[in-house]
C-alpha cells in the first residue's frame, strides 16, 4: 500500500458560512476522527491536497497527516469520505479515519487484468464480474493492487477467486468459489 | 423509446430546475461518461438518438449504462386551439436534468473511441455537456 504526507491545519472556524469563506481562500475543510477519540477539525491547502488525492486516486493509500502544533509529529489516517461539488469537482470536505498500523483492517483491492486470453482470440468475449477484491491485514502489508494473468483462460472457462495468490499475513473475505472473470 | 409504464397521475406540474445534481453525479459503472453541466429537460427522443449515437459510433463490444430514465409528462394543448378548456393532453416524457448528472456510461472500448462516442451523444442534447472519465478526478 503506498504511503502519502499531506499537511493540514487546526481549524478553529464551523458552520456553513465560515466554510464557505474558508473555500473562496483556497482552503478546504476537513475532520480527522477515529474510535473514541474526539473529532478534530482541520483545514488543508485545496490546491496541493487536490493534486495529492488525484495521485492516490482509486487506490488504497495510508496517509501521514502532519499538522501544525499537533501533540503528536505524524497520524496515520484513511481517506474515509471526499465530498466534491457535482459540477466542477472542486473539493467541499474531506473526512479522514486515523487507523492503527499494526490492527487488521478490511480493504477493498482493485484487480488488474493482464494479457488477452486466448479464448477471446478464438471469437470469445471477456466478462469482468469483478472490479476489486475484499482483503483483510494490516494496513502496509494490504497490496496496492492483485495482478490476475488471463492469459490461459479458454472460450467457457472462468476463474474464481481461490485462483488468486495472495501475499502472506493477509486474508480473502470475498466468497472463494465465487468466479470472477470469464470468456463466453 | 422509453416512457413509464403506469403512473399515479397522468398529468404534472412545469416544476423548476434549481440546484446541481447531488446524487447520481459520479461514474458509478463505466469508466468513460456523459455528464451534464447544465439543467435542462431529457426527452426520451433525445435519450434514444444519444444512445443511437453512441451505438454507431462504437459498432459491437462494449457495455452502455443510460443514467436517466424519462419519468415526467409533458402535456400539450392541440394546434389552433383557443386558450382555456383546460390542460393539454400528456404528449411526450422528459427527464429533468440538473447540473453534473451523469447521463450515460460506457466501458469495454478503448479510450478514444469512448470518448468520440460520448462527444457525439452530446451533440444531439438540449444543454451542455462534457465527457469525463474514470481517471480524469478524484
Amino acid at each position: 500500500m503506498i504511503q502519502v504526507n499531506m499537511p493540514a491545519a487546526f481549524r478553529s472556524v464551523f458552520g456553513k458560512g465560515a466554510s464557505r469563506q474558508l473555500r473562496m481562500k483556497d482552503k478546504t475543510p476537513a475532520v480527522l476522527y477515529s474510535g473514541g477519540a474526539d473529532a478534530v477539525a482541520l483545514q488543508c491547502d485545496a490546491i496541493e491536497m487536490f493534486k495529492k488525492l488525484y495521485a492516490i486516486h482509486g487506490r488504497n493509500a495510508v496517509v501521514t497527516l502532519e499538522i501544525d502544533g499537533d501533540e503528536k509529529p505524524q497520524r496515520h489516517v484513511l481517506v474515509q469520505e471526499i465530498q466534491k461539488n457535482p459540477v466542477t469537482d472542486s473539493l467541499v470536505h474531506i473526512d479522514f479515519l486515523e487507523i492503527d498500523l499494526e490492527k487488521p483492517a478490511v480493504f477493498t483491492v482493485p484487480l488488474q487484468y493482464t494479457g488477452t486470453p486466448k479464448g477471446v482470440d478464438l471469437g470469445g468475449e471477456l466478462q469482468k464480474v469483478a472490479t476489486a477484491i475484499k482483503l483483510k491485514g494490516c494496513p502496509l502489508d494490504i497490496p496496492d493492487y492483485v495482478e490476475v494473468d488471463i492469459k490461459g483462460l479458454g472460450r467457457g472457462e472462468s476463474l474464481t477467486f481461490d485462483d488468486i495468490a495472495l501475499p502472506e499475513k493477509v486474508e480473502m473475505l470475498s466468497k472463494r468459489a465465487k468466479p470472477f472473470v470469464l470468456v463466453v | 423509446m422509453l416512457s413509464p409504464r403506469k403512473v399515479k397521475h397522468r398529468k404534472q406540474f412545469k416544476g423548476r430546475m434549481r440546484g446541481v445534481a447531488n446524487r447520481g453525479s459520479d461514474i458509478n459503472f463505466g469508466d468513460y461518461a456523459l455528464k451534464a453541466v447544465e439543467c435542462g429537460r431529457m426527452s426520451s427522443a433525445h435519450i434514444e438518438s444519444a444512445r443511437v449515437a453512441i451505438n454507431r459510433k462504437i459498432k459491437r463490444g462494449g457495455k452502455m449504462w443510460i443514467r436517466v430514465f424519462p419519468d415526467k409528462p409533458i402535456t400539450k394543448k392541440p394546434a389552433e386551439t383557443r386558450m382555456g378548456k383546460g390542460k393539454g393532453s400528456p404528449e411526450y416524457w422528459v427527464a429533468v436534468v440538473k447540473p453534473g448528472k451523469i447521463l450515460y456510461e460506457l466501458s469495454g472500448v478503448p479510450e478514444e473511441l469512448a470518448l468520440e462516442a460520448l462527444k457525439l451523444a452530446g451533440y444531439k442534447l438540449p444543454f451542455a455537456t462534457k465527457v469525463i472519465s474514470r481517471n480524469s478526478t478524484i
